[in-house]
Protein backbone atom coordinates (compact mmCIF):
# COMPACT_ATOMS: atom_id res chain seq x y z
CA UNK A 1 0.00 0.00 0.00
CA UNK A 2 1.16 3.20 -1.08
CA UNK A 3 1.97 6.37 1.55
CA UNK A 4 -0.32 8.51 1.00
CA UNK A 5 -3.25 5.41 1.04
CA UNK A 6 -1.57 4.75 4.39
CA UNK A 7 -1.46 8.13 5.36
CA UNK A 8 -5.33 8.61 4.32
CA UNK A 9 -6.15 5.24 6.03
CA UNK A 10 -4.72 6.20 9.20
CA UNK A 11 -6.50 9.78 9.19
CA UNK A 12 -9.72 7.99 8.80
CA UNK A 13 -9.30 5.44 11.83
CA UNK A 14 -7.89 8.34 14.09
CA UNK A 15 -10.76 10.69 12.84
CA UNK A 16 -13.25 7.67 13.72
CA UNK A 17 -11.95 7.48 16.86
CA UNK A 18 -11.64 11.21 17.67
CA UNK A 19 -15.66 11.05 17.26
CA UNK A 20 -18.85 9.32 19.60
CA UNK A 21 -21.98 9.88 17.24
CA UNK A 22 -25.15 8.61 19.27
CA UNK A 23 -26.03 5.24 18.41
CA UNK A 24 -28.85 5.00 15.39
CA UNK A 25 -32.08 5.33 18.78
CA UNK A 26 -34.33 4.53 15.81
CA UNK A 27 -32.45 1.33 15.01
CA UNK A 28 -32.15 0.13 18.23
CA UNK A 29 -35.19 1.05 19.32
CA UNK A 30 -37.15 -0.98 16.67
CA UNK A 31 -35.14 -3.85 17.60
CA UNK A 32 -36.09 -3.03 21.22
CA UNK A 33 -39.61 -2.54 20.29
CA UNK A 34 -39.31 -6.12 18.71
CA UNK A 35 -37.55 -7.98 21.65
CA UNK A 36 -39.75 -6.33 24.67
CA UNK A 37 -43.02 -4.91 23.28
CA UNK A 38 -44.30 -6.10 20.44
CA UNK A 39 -45.81 -9.25 21.79
CA UNK A 40 -47.67 -7.30 24.59
CA UNK A 41 -48.99 -4.75 22.12
CA UNK A 42 -49.61 -6.93 19.61
CA UNK A 43 -48.93 -5.14 17.27
CA UNK A 44 -45.51 -4.41 14.28
CA UNK A 45 -43.92 -1.41 15.09
CA UNK A 46 -44.73 0.44 12.28
CA UNK A 47 -48.40 -0.04 13.04
CA UNK A 48 -47.36 1.49 16.66
CA UNK A 49 -45.24 3.99 15.23
CA UNK A 50 -48.15 5.03 13.46
CA UNK A 51 -50.16 5.46 16.02
CA UNK A 52 -49.55 9.49 16.12
CA UNK A 53 -48.42 12.46 13.96
CA UNK A 54 -44.28 13.38 15.10
CA UNK A 55 -46.21 16.73 16.75
CA UNK A 56 -48.09 13.99 19.04
CA UNK A 57 -45.10 11.86 19.78
CA UNK A 58 -43.05 15.02 21.41
CA UNK A 59 -45.87 16.06 23.27
CA UNK A 60 -45.96 12.97 25.07
CA UNK A 61 -42.21 12.41 24.96
CA UNK A 62 -42.14 13.07 28.67
CA UNK A 63 -45.20 10.67 29.87
CA UNK A 64 -43.46 7.74 27.16
CA UNK A 65 -44.39 5.18 29.59
CA UNK A 66 -47.96 6.04 30.51
CA UNK A 67 -48.80 6.48 26.73
CA UNK A 68 -47.40 3.17 25.63
CA UNK A 69 -49.45 1.65 28.92
CA UNK A 70 -52.34 3.44 27.46
CA UNK A 71 -51.98 2.00 23.86
CA UNK A 72 -50.79 -1.59 25.05
CA UNK A 73 -52.02 -2.79 28.43
CA UNK A 74 -50.36 -5.76 28.52
CA UNK A 75 -46.90 -4.35 28.42
CA UNK A 76 -44.58 -5.05 31.70
CA UNK A 77 -43.09 -2.68 33.56
CA UNK A 78 -39.85 -4.33 33.19
CA UNK A 79 -40.05 -3.16 29.64
CA UNK A 80 -40.11 0.15 30.33
CA UNK A 81 -36.86 0.53 31.94
CA UNK A 82 -36.17 4.34 31.47
CA UNK A 83 -32.75 3.35 29.16
CA UNK A 84 -35.23 2.08 27.06
CA UNK A 85 -37.12 4.95 26.37
CA UNK A 86 -35.38 7.23 24.66
CA UNK A 87 -34.71 4.72 21.94
CA UNK A 88 -38.44 3.67 21.55
CA UNK A 89 -38.65 7.48 21.08
CA UNK A 90 -36.48 7.63 18.55
CA UNK A 91 -37.82 4.86 16.36
CA UNK A 92 -41.41 6.14 16.97
CA UNK A 93 -41.05 9.25 16.31
CA UNK A 94 -39.11 8.51 13.14
CA UNK A 95 -41.68 6.17 11.30
CA UNK A 96 -44.46 8.65 13.06
CA UNK A 97 -47.78 8.30 10.62
CA UNK A 98 -46.37 11.93 9.11
CA UNK A 99 -42.73 11.01 8.68
CA UNK A 100 -42.71 10.38 5.00
CA UNK A 101 -40.38 7.11 6.43
CA UNK A 102 -41.57 3.52 5.98
CA UNK A 103 -39.98 1.06 8.19
CA UNK A 104 -38.65 -1.97 6.70
CA UNK A 105 -40.87 -4.96 7.02
CA UNK B 1 -80.09 59.92 54.20
CA UNK B 2 -78.94 61.33 50.59
CA UNK B 3 -75.49 61.32 52.35
CA UNK B 4 -75.86 57.92 53.07
CA UNK B 5 -76.65 57.05 49.61
CA UNK B 6 -74.41 59.38 48.33
CA UNK B 7 -71.66 57.64 50.78
CA UNK B 8 -73.27 54.13 49.40
CA UNK B 9 -73.09 55.11 46.24
CA UNK B 10 -69.14 55.65 46.17
CA UNK B 11 -68.44 52.81 48.03
CA UNK B 12 -70.15 50.93 45.45
CA UNK B 13 -68.58 52.60 42.17
CA UNK B 14 -65.47 52.16 43.71
CA UNK B 15 -65.54 48.33 44.70
CA UNK B 16 -66.77 47.92 40.79
CA UNK B 17 -63.78 49.42 39.72
CA UNK B 18 -61.78 47.38 41.30
CA UNK B 19 -63.22 44.25 40.91
CA UNK B 20 -63.05 45.13 37.23
CA UNK B 21 -59.73 45.85 36.62
CA UNK B 22 -58.59 42.64 38.42
CA UNK B 23 -61.04 40.61 36.10
CA UNK B 24 -59.27 42.69 33.08
CA UNK B 25 -55.85 42.06 34.61
CA UNK B 26 -56.35 38.38 35.15
CA UNK B 27 -57.68 37.66 31.53
CA UNK B 28 -55.08 40.13 30.63
CA UNK B 29 -52.20 37.54 32.25
CA UNK B 30 -53.72 34.35 30.70
CA UNK B 31 -54.00 36.16 26.97
CA UNK B 32 -50.32 36.81 27.70
CA UNK B 33 -49.80 32.89 28.87
CA UNK B 34 -51.53 31.73 25.63
CA UNK B 35 -49.39 34.62 24.00
CA UNK B 36 -46.20 33.04 24.30
CA UNK B 37 -46.97 29.05 24.09
CA UNK B 38 -48.55 30.40 20.79
CA UNK B 39 -45.09 32.31 20.41
CA UNK B 40 -43.02 28.52 21.69
CA UNK B 41 -45.26 27.25 18.86
CA UNK B 42 -44.41 29.56 16.02
CA UNK B 43 -40.89 29.03 16.65
CA UNK B 44 -41.34 25.59 16.57
CA UNK B 45 -43.32 25.62 13.40
CA UNK B 46 -40.69 28.31 11.86
CA UNK B 47 -37.59 25.16 13.21
CA UNK B 48 -39.60 22.09 11.27
CA UNK B 49 -40.21 24.41 8.16
CA UNK B 50 -36.72 25.46 7.59
CA UNK B 51 -35.95 21.93 8.31
CA UNK B 52 -38.32 21.13 5.33
CA UNK B 53 -36.60 23.85 3.63
CA UNK B 54 -33.21 22.46 3.77
CA UNK B 55 -34.35 19.07 3.07
CA UNK B 56 -36.25 19.65 -0.01
CA UNK B 57 -33.73 23.17 -1.48
CA UNK B 58 -32.17 21.70 -4.44
CA UNK B 59 -34.36 18.85 -4.83
CA UNK B 60 -35.46 19.89 -8.57
CA UNK B 61 -37.20 16.83 -9.76
CA UNK B 62 -40.08 15.36 -9.36
CA UNK B 63 -39.73 11.25 -9.21
CA UNK B 64 -42.28 9.02 -9.84
CA UNK B 65 -42.57 5.04 -10.53
CA UNK B 66 -43.81 3.03 -12.87
CA UNK B 67 -42.90 -0.84 -12.85
CA UNK B 68 -44.34 -3.66 -14.36
CA UNK B 69 -44.04 -7.10 -14.33
CA UNK B 70 -45.15 -9.44 -17.74
CA UNK B 71 -45.72 -12.57 -18.42
CA UNK B 72 -46.13 -13.61 -22.36
CA UNK B 73 -46.80 -16.63 -23.80
CA UNK B 74 -45.71 -16.57 -27.48
CA UNK B 75 -46.52 -18.52 -30.65
CA UNK B 76 -45.24 -18.11 -34.09
CA UNK B 77 -46.04 -19.82 -36.66
CA UNK B 78 -43.95 -20.55 -40.06
CA UNK B 79 -44.90 -20.43 -43.41
CA UNK B 80 -43.75 -24.16 -43.37
CA UNK B 81 -46.63 -24.91 -41.02
CA UNK B 82 -43.96 -25.53 -37.91
CA UNK B 83 -44.59 -23.26 -34.49
CA UNK B 84 -41.75 -21.51 -32.85
CA UNK B 85 -42.99 -20.75 -29.23
CA UNK B 86 -42.21 -18.99 -25.76
CA UNK B 87 -44.33 -20.84 -23.18
CA UNK B 88 -43.68 -18.11 -20.32
CA UNK B 89 -41.49 -14.90 -21.58
CA UNK B 90 -41.31 -13.13 -18.25
CA UNK B 91 -39.66 -9.34 -17.98
CA UNK B 92 -39.33 -6.68 -15.92
CA UNK B 93 -39.96 -3.21 -17.09
CA UNK B 94 -39.15 0.09 -14.72
CA UNK B 95 -39.71 3.84 -15.56
CA UNK B 96 -38.69 6.51 -13.39
CA UNK B 97 -40.33 9.39 -14.53
CA UNK B 98 -38.79 12.98 -13.61
CA UNK B 99 -40.14 16.28 -14.15
CA UNK B 100 -39.81 19.31 -13.24
CA UNK B 101 -40.88 23.09 -13.79
CA UNK B 102 -38.01 25.32 -12.72
CA UNK B 103 -40.06 27.97 -14.27
CA UNK B 104 -43.44 29.46 -15.65
CA UNK B 105 -42.12 28.95 -19.23
CA UNK B 106 -39.85 25.98 -19.17
CA UNK B 107 -40.62 22.45 -17.63
CA UNK B 108 -37.90 19.56 -17.96
CA UNK B 109 -39.28 16.12 -18.63
CA UNK B 110 -36.99 12.82 -18.54
CA UNK B 111 -37.43 9.01 -18.23
CA UNK B 112 -34.98 6.22 -16.86
CA UNK B 113 -36.00 3.16 -18.59
CA UNK B 114 -34.77 -0.61 -17.50
CA UNK B 115 -36.78 -3.26 -19.19
CA UNK B 116 -35.31 -7.47 -19.10
CA UNK B 117 -36.28 -10.27 -18.98
CA UNK B 118 -35.66 -12.62 -16.01
CA UNK B 119 -32.53 -13.87 -15.10
CA UNK B 120 -29.27 -13.94 -17.38
CA UNK B 121 -29.64 -15.19 -21.15
CA UNK B 122 -28.82 -19.03 -21.42
CA UNK B 123 -26.85 -17.99 -24.40
CA UNK B 124 -24.15 -15.95 -22.49
CA UNK B 125 -20.97 -18.15 -22.53
CA UNK B 126 -18.62 -14.93 -21.91
CA UNK B 127 -18.08 -11.59 -20.04
CA UNK B 128 -19.65 -12.90 -16.74
CA UNK B 129 -18.78 -10.23 -14.85
CA UNK B 130 -22.26 -8.79 -15.71
CA UNK B 131 -23.57 -11.63 -15.00
CA UNK B 132 -27.53 -11.40 -14.02
CA UNK B 133 -26.67 -12.69 -10.94
CA UNK B 134 -23.88 -10.48 -9.98
CA UNK B 135 -24.29 -7.22 -11.95
CA UNK B 136 -24.33 -5.17 -9.45
CA UNK B 137 -21.93 -6.84 -6.82
CA UNK B 138 -18.75 -6.54 -9.57
CA UNK B 139 -16.57 -3.98 -9.82
CA UNK B 140 -15.89 -3.24 -13.19
CA UNK B 141 -14.72 -0.55 -15.44
CA UNK B 142 -17.52 0.88 -16.95
CA UNK B 143 -19.75 3.18 -15.79
CA UNK B 144 -23.20 1.83 -16.21
CA UNK B 145 -25.96 1.90 -13.97
CA UNK B 146 -27.85 -0.97 -13.49
CA UNK B 147 -30.92 -2.31 -11.77
CA UNK B 148 -30.22 -4.05 -8.56
CA UNK B 149 -34.12 -4.59 -6.94
CA UNK B 150 -37.25 -2.82 -7.94
CA UNK B 151 -40.33 -4.56 -7.02
CA UNK B 152 -44.00 -3.44 -5.33
CA UNK B 153 -44.96 -4.63 -2.19
CA UNK B 154 -48.71 -5.35 -1.32
CA UNK B 155 -49.37 -5.50 2.61
CA UNK B 156 -52.92 -6.18 4.09
CA UNK B 157 -53.49 -7.47 7.57
CA UNK B 158 -56.22 -10.10 6.90
CA UNK B 159 -55.89 -13.10 4.60
CA UNK B 160 -59.08 -15.06 3.52
CA UNK B 161 -60.66 -13.49 7.31
CA UNK B 162 -58.15 -14.48 9.43
CA UNK B 163 -55.91 -12.39 11.80
CA UNK B 164 -52.94 -13.08 9.28
CA UNK B 165 -51.07 -10.46 7.62
CA UNK B 166 -49.51 -10.91 4.46
CA UNK B 167 -47.53 -9.28 1.65
CA UNK B 168 -46.94 -10.20 -2.15
CA UNK B 169 -44.12 -8.61 -4.15
CA UNK B 170 -42.91 -9.08 -7.66
CA UNK B 171 -39.80 -8.08 -9.31
CA UNK B 172 -36.05 -7.76 -9.13
CA UNK B 173 -35.70 -9.08 -5.51
CA UNK B 174 -33.75 -8.42 -2.79
CA UNK B 175 -31.90 -11.32 -3.10
CA UNK B 176 -28.57 -10.25 -1.92
CA UNK B 177 -27.82 -9.15 1.61
CA UNK B 178 -29.55 -11.32 3.47
CA UNK B 179 -29.32 -13.06 7.15
CA UNK B 180 -26.04 -13.46 8.25
CA UNK B 181 -24.09 -11.76 5.53
CA UNK B 182 -25.11 -8.42 6.52
CA UNK B 183 -24.06 -7.96 9.71
CA UNK B 184 -20.64 -7.76 8.57
CA UNK B 185 -21.44 -4.36 6.59
CA UNK B 186 -23.68 -3.20 9.17
CA UNK B 187 -26.77 -3.20 7.66
CA UNK B 188 -30.47 -4.96 7.72
CA UNK B 189 -31.04 -8.44 6.57
CA UNK B 190 -32.37 -8.24 3.25
CA UNK B 191 -35.11 -11.22 1.76
CA UNK B 192 -32.73 -14.49 1.63
CA UNK B 193 -30.95 -15.99 4.01
CA UNK B 194 -26.93 -15.69 3.43
CA UNK B 195 -25.84 -18.81 4.36
CA UNK B 196 -27.34 -20.30 0.70
CA UNK B 197 -28.69 -17.61 -1.60
CA UNK B 198 -26.70 -14.11 -2.32
CA UNK B 199 -27.28 -13.21 -6.11
CA UNK B 200 -29.58 -10.85 -7.56
CA UNK B 201 -32.75 -12.34 -9.21
CA UNK B 202 -36.00 -11.84 -10.65
CA UNK B 203 -39.30 -13.54 -8.93
CA UNK B 204 -41.86 -13.69 -6.61
CA UNK B 205 -42.62 -13.76 -3.19
CA UNK B 206 -45.40 -14.28 -0.85
CA UNK B 207 -45.15 -14.03 3.07
CA UNK B 208 -47.78 -14.95 6.35
CA UNK B 209 -47.57 -14.16 9.33
CA UNK B 210 -48.87 -16.74 11.20
CA UNK B 211 -47.98 -15.85 15.00
CA UNK B 212 -51.65 -14.50 15.31
CA UNK B 213 -53.13 -17.96 14.32
CA UNK B 214 -50.97 -20.76 15.48
CA UNK B 215 -48.82 -21.24 19.04
CA UNK B 216 -45.58 -20.31 17.64
CA UNK B 217 -44.57 -17.00 18.72
CA UNK B 218 -43.34 -14.42 16.17
CA UNK B 219 -43.70 -17.26 13.58
CA UNK B 220 -43.95 -16.78 9.30
CA UNK B 221 -43.91 -18.67 6.11
CA UNK B 222 -42.49 -16.71 3.05
CA UNK B 223 -42.80 -18.71 -0.73
CA UNK B 224 -39.94 -17.43 -3.20
CA UNK B 225 -39.80 -18.28 -6.93
CA UNK B 226 -38.02 -17.05 -10.27
CA UNK B 227 -36.71 -17.11 -12.84
CA UNK B 228 -32.35 -17.36 -13.28
CA UNK B 229 -32.34 -17.83 -16.58
CA UNK B 230 -34.33 -17.14 -19.55
CA UNK B 231 -33.83 -19.25 -23.14
CA UNK B 232 -35.38 -16.83 -25.95
CA UNK B 233 -34.10 -15.36 -28.69
CA UNK B 234 -33.14 -11.69 -28.25
CA UNK B 235 -34.99 -8.77 -30.49
CA UNK B 236 -33.95 -9.62 -33.53
CA UNK B 237 -31.51 -12.32 -32.98
CA UNK B 238 -33.67 -15.35 -34.76
CA UNK B 239 -32.11 -14.89 -38.32
CA UNK B 240 -33.48 -17.46 -39.92
CA UNK B 241 -37.05 -17.22 -38.82
CA UNK B 242 -37.47 -13.57 -37.09
CA UNK B 243 -39.53 -15.24 -34.00
CA UNK B 244 -38.27 -12.84 -31.53
CA UNK B 245 -38.47 -13.94 -28.35
CA UNK B 246 -39.61 -17.80 -29.02
CA UNK B 247 -37.53 -20.39 -27.31
CA UNK B 248 -34.30 -21.66 -28.99
CA UNK B 249 -33.37 -25.16 -29.14
CA UNK B 250 -30.23 -24.76 -29.80
CA UNK B 251 -29.81 -23.37 -25.99
CA UNK B 252 -30.83 -24.68 -22.49
CA UNK B 253 -33.92 -24.27 -20.81
CA UNK B 254 -35.08 -21.67 -18.45
CA UNK B 255 -33.92 -21.94 -14.86
CA UNK B 256 -36.21 -21.26 -12.59
CA UNK B 257 -36.14 -21.73 -8.52
CA UNK B 258 -38.53 -21.86 -6.25
CA UNK B 259 -38.21 -22.17 -2.16
CA UNK B 260 -39.90 -21.52 1.32
CA UNK B 261 -38.33 -19.20 4.22
CA UNK B 262 -40.20 -20.83 7.55
CA UNK B 263 -39.59 -19.16 10.82
CA UNK B 264 -41.09 -21.50 13.27
CA UNK B 265 -39.73 -19.03 16.34
CA UNK B 266 -38.86 -15.80 16.99
CA UNK B 267 -39.55 -13.68 20.39
CA UNK B 268 -37.95 -11.04 19.15
CA UNK B 269 -34.33 -11.95 20.97
CA UNK B 270 -33.66 -15.66 20.07
CA UNK B 271 -35.02 -16.75 16.47
CA UNK B 272 -34.64 -19.81 14.54
CA UNK B 273 -34.69 -19.34 10.13
CA UNK B 274 -34.65 -22.49 7.84
CA UNK B 275 -35.23 -22.22 4.34
CA UNK B 276 -35.27 -24.66 1.40
CA UNK B 277 -34.49 -23.95 -2.84
CA UNK B 278 -34.56 -25.16 -5.47
CA UNK B 279 -32.85 -24.66 -8.86
CA UNK B 280 -33.09 -26.41 -12.16
CA UNK B 281 -31.75 -26.34 -15.45
CA UNK B 282 -28.03 -25.24 -14.15
CA UNK B 283 -25.68 -24.62 -16.52
CA UNK B 284 -22.37 -26.02 -16.53
CA UNK B 285 -19.09 -26.69 -19.23
CA UNK B 286 -18.66 -30.41 -19.71
CA UNK B 287 -14.98 -31.46 -19.83
CA UNK B 288 -14.58 -30.47 -23.36
CA UNK B 289 -16.19 -27.57 -23.06
CA UNK B 290 -14.05 -26.85 -20.07
CA UNK B 291 -11.12 -27.63 -22.20
CA UNK B 292 -12.00 -25.05 -25.17
CA UNK B 293 -12.66 -21.98 -22.84
CA UNK B 294 -9.43 -22.64 -20.45
CA UNK B 295 -8.08 -22.60 -24.08
CA UNK B 296 -9.55 -19.03 -24.68
CA UNK B 297 -12.09 -20.76 -26.94
CA UNK B 298 -15.70 -20.02 -26.48
CA UNK B 299 -17.97 -23.03 -25.71
CA UNK B 300 -21.69 -23.98 -25.16
CA UNK B 301 -23.37 -23.79 -21.57
CA UNK B 302 -24.99 -27.69 -20.86
CA UNK B 303 -28.07 -28.05 -18.57
CA UNK B 304 -26.46 -30.37 -16.18
CA UNK B 305 -29.00 -30.87 -13.63
CA UNK B 306 -30.48 -29.49 -10.56
CA UNK B 307 -29.41 -28.27 -7.23
CA UNK B 308 -31.48 -28.32 -3.51
CA UNK B 309 -30.32 -25.96 -1.10
CA UNK B 310 -31.55 -26.34 2.82
CA UNK B 311 -30.28 -23.95 5.63
CA UNK B 312 -31.19 -23.65 9.22
CA UNK B 313 -29.83 -20.41 11.22
CA UNK B 314 -30.48 -19.90 14.87
CA UNK B 315 -29.80 -16.01 15.88
CA UNK B 316 -29.65 -13.96 19.43
CA UNK B 317 -30.12 -10.27 19.41
CA UNK B 318 -28.53 -9.80 22.29
CA UNK B 319 -27.28 -12.57 24.87
CA UNK B 320 -29.34 -13.27 28.30
CA UNK B 321 -31.44 -10.49 29.92
CA UNK B 322 -29.87 -7.59 31.10
CA UNK B 323 -26.66 -9.96 32.20
CA UNK B 324 -24.73 -6.53 31.45
CA UNK B 325 -24.34 -3.87 28.68
CA UNK B 326 -21.86 -5.67 26.97
CA UNK B 327 -24.19 -9.14 26.29
CA UNK B 328 -27.12 -7.28 25.73
CA UNK B 329 -25.95 -5.30 22.80
CA UNK B 330 -24.06 -8.78 21.02
CA UNK B 331 -25.46 -10.31 18.14
CA UNK B 332 -24.42 -14.21 17.30
CA UNK B 333 -26.08 -16.51 14.88
CA UNK B 334 -24.85 -20.28 13.90
CA UNK B 335 -26.00 -21.77 10.97
CA UNK B 336 -25.86 -25.12 9.53
CA UNK B 337 -26.46 -26.09 5.53
CA UNK B 338 -26.70 -28.28 2.96
CA UNK B 339 -26.40 -28.70 -1.01
CA UNK B 340 -27.33 -31.29 -2.91
CA UNK B 341 -27.20 -32.36 -7.03
CA UNK B 342 -29.56 -33.85 -8.99
CA UNK B 343 -27.59 -34.40 -12.35
CA UNK B 344 -29.51 -34.57 -15.86
CA UNK B 345 -29.32 -37.72 -17.78
CA UNK B 346 -25.77 -38.63 -19.44
CA UNK B 347 -24.71 -35.18 -17.67
CA UNK B 348 -22.52 -34.69 -14.53
CA UNK B 349 -22.84 -31.89 -12.02
CA UNK B 350 -19.27 -30.91 -9.84
CA UNK B 351 -17.81 -33.56 -11.84
CA UNK B 352 -20.13 -36.54 -11.06
CA UNK B 353 -22.77 -38.15 -12.67
CA UNK B 354 -24.21 -39.23 -9.47
CA UNK B 355 -26.05 -37.05 -6.94
CA UNK B 356 -23.49 -35.37 -4.09
CA UNK B 357 -24.15 -33.51 -0.73
CA UNK B 358 -22.00 -30.97 0.25
CA UNK B 359 -22.25 -29.21 4.22
CA UNK B 360 -21.14 -25.56 5.50
CA UNK B 361 -20.87 -24.35 9.18
CA UNK B 362 -21.25 -20.60 10.08
CA UNK B 363 -20.54 -19.16 12.80
CA UNK B 364 -20.47 -15.58 13.56
CA UNK B 365 -20.62 -12.79 16.40
CA UNK B 366 -20.95 -8.99 16.78
CA UNK B 367 -20.42 -6.98 19.61
CA UNK B 368 -19.94 -3.40 20.87
CA UNK B 369 -16.29 -2.28 20.14
CA UNK B 370 -14.56 -2.04 23.84
CA UNK B 371 -12.45 0.87 22.91
CA UNK B 372 -14.94 3.19 21.68
CA UNK B 373 -18.69 4.21 22.73
CA UNK B 374 -20.11 3.33 19.18
CA UNK B 375 -17.84 1.11 17.41
CA UNK B 376 -18.57 -2.57 16.40
CA UNK B 377 -16.25 -5.39 16.03
CA UNK B 378 -17.43 -8.34 14.55
CA UNK B 379 -15.85 -12.32 14.02
CA UNK B 380 -17.25 -14.54 11.88
CA UNK B 381 -15.94 -18.55 10.72
CA UNK B 382 -17.20 -20.88 7.94
CA UNK B 383 -16.27 -24.47 6.52
CA UNK B 384 -17.46 -26.08 3.72
CA UNK B 385 -17.15 -29.46 2.12
CA UNK B 386 -15.69 -31.01 -0.76
CA UNK B 387 -19.34 -30.78 -2.54
CA UNK B 388 -20.43 -27.75 -1.08
CA UNK B 389 -22.13 -25.60 -3.12
CA UNK B 390 -24.06 -22.49 -2.35
CA UNK B 391 -25.70 -20.07 -4.77
CA UNK B 392 -23.77 -16.87 -3.14
CA UNK B 393 -21.88 -15.23 -6.25
CA UNK B 394 -23.42 -12.10 -5.50
CA UNK B 395 -21.60 -12.15 -1.77
CA UNK B 396 -19.66 -8.82 -1.82
CA UNK B 397 -16.22 -10.47 -1.29
CA UNK B 398 -13.91 -9.71 -3.88
CA UNK B 399 -12.09 -12.41 -3.24
CA UNK B 400 -14.78 -14.52 -3.76
CA UNK B 401 -17.62 -15.88 -1.74
CA UNK B 402 -16.22 -16.56 1.58
CA UNK B 403 -19.68 -18.89 1.92
CA UNK B 404 -18.97 -21.09 -1.03
CA UNK B 405 -15.64 -21.52 0.61
CA UNK B 406 -14.90 -25.59 0.29
CA UNK B 407 -12.05 -25.16 2.98
CA UNK B 408 -12.28 -22.65 6.19
CA UNK B 409 -13.05 -18.83 6.13
CA UNK B 410 -12.39 -16.51 8.91
CA UNK B 411 -13.24 -12.93 8.83
CA UNK B 412 -12.71 -10.00 11.52
CA UNK B 413 -14.13 -6.65 11.10
CA UNK B 414 -14.69 -3.02 12.73
CA UNK B 415 -17.36 -1.17 12.00
CA UNK B 416 -16.76 2.86 13.33
CA UNK B 417 -19.43 5.55 12.80
CA UNK B 418 -17.55 8.61 12.37
CA UNK B 419 -20.90 10.79 12.14
CA UNK B 420 -24.51 9.92 11.13
CA UNK B 421 -23.73 9.33 7.92
CA UNK B 422 -20.27 8.52 7.59
CA UNK B 423 -19.14 4.52 8.57
CA UNK B 424 -15.75 3.57 8.54
CA UNK B 425 -15.60 -0.52 8.22
CA UNK B 426 -11.91 -2.15 8.26
CA UNK B 427 -12.43 -5.94 7.31
CA UNK B 428 -9.59 -8.76 7.34
CA UNK B 429 -10.98 -12.09 5.44
CA UNK B 430 -9.16 -14.83 4.71
CA UNK B 431 -10.06 -17.94 2.86
CA UNK B 432 -8.37 -21.48 3.13
CA UNK B 433 -9.32 -23.85 0.57
CA UNK B 434 -9.57 -27.38 0.29
CA UNK B 435 -10.70 -28.05 -3.03
CA UNK B 436 -11.14 -26.01 -6.03
CA UNK B 437 -14.39 -25.35 -7.68
CA UNK B 438 -15.82 -23.24 -5.05
CA UNK B 439 -17.27 -20.22 -7.15
CA UNK B 440 -17.05 -21.90 -10.66
CA UNK B 441 -21.08 -23.19 -12.69
CA UNK B 442 -21.95 -26.42 -11.42
CA UNK B 443 -20.78 -28.74 -14.38
CA UNK B 444 -16.87 -29.38 -14.65
CA UNK B 445 -15.97 -25.62 -14.08
CA UNK B 446 -17.11 -26.98 -10.42
CA UNK B 447 -15.14 -30.33 -9.63
CA UNK B 448 -13.59 -30.54 -6.54
CA UNK B 449 -9.31 -31.41 -6.60
CA UNK B 450 -7.89 -31.07 -3.82
CA UNK B 451 -5.40 -28.04 -4.51
CA UNK B 452 -2.31 -30.68 -4.29
CA UNK B 453 -3.87 -32.69 -6.95
CA UNK B 454 -5.02 -29.76 -8.95
CA UNK B 455 -1.39 -28.40 -8.56
CA UNK B 456 0.63 -31.82 -8.96
CA UNK B 457 -1.93 -31.93 -12.03
CA UNK B 458 -0.30 -28.62 -14.15
CA UNK B 459 -3.20 -26.36 -12.76
CA UNK B 460 -2.15 -23.26 -10.59
CA UNK B 461 -5.74 -22.75 -8.76
CA UNK B 462 -6.29 -20.26 -5.71
CA UNK B 463 -4.76 -22.03 -2.97
CA UNK B 464 -5.61 -18.89 -0.04
CA UNK B 465 -6.93 -15.68 -0.87
CA UNK B 466 -6.60 -12.77 1.34
CA UNK B 467 -8.65 -9.19 1.69
CA UNK B 468 -7.79 -6.38 4.02
CA UNK B 469 -10.66 -3.84 3.15
CA UNK B 470 -11.03 -0.22 3.99
CA UNK B 471 -14.25 1.35 3.05
CA UNK B 472 -15.65 4.66 4.36
CA UNK B 473 -19.57 4.87 3.59
CA UNK B 474 -21.87 8.05 3.22
CA UNK B 475 -25.61 6.49 3.83
CA UNK B 476 -28.11 8.60 4.79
Amino acid sequence: MNRLLKLALTSAVALSLATTVASASAAKGQKLYAKKLKKACGMNGAKMAAKHTQDEWESVKGNLADEIKKICPKVKSKSLKSKYLGHYYDFFYEFANDSGNVPSC
Amino acid sequence: MKKTIIALSAVTALATTSFGSTDIDARLSKMEKKIKKLEKKLKKSNKKLNKVKAHDAGDNIKWDVDFRSTLDNITYKLADGTTKKKGSLLSNRLLLNMKFKAEDTVTFYGTLAYNKLYGASTGQNNGFENFDWVTNETASTDNNLRVKEAYWLYANDTFMGKDISWTASIGRRPSTGGLGINYREGDKRKSAIGSTVNVEFDGVSLRWNIDQVTPLPGAWFKFCGGRGLTNAYQRFNDTTNGADYSSNSALTKDSNMIGFIFVPYDDGQYSVHTNWAQADHLIGYDNAGLQAVMGGNPAAFKDVGDITLSTVVVKAEGIGDGINDFLDDTIAFVSFSQSKTSPADNQAMLGSTSSKTGTSFWIGAQMPCPITDDGRLGIEYNKGSKYWRSMTYGEDTVVGSKIAARGTAIEAYWLKPITKSLTLNLRYTKIDYDYTGSNGFFGAGGTPMSISDAHNAGMNPVDKATDIRASIRYKF
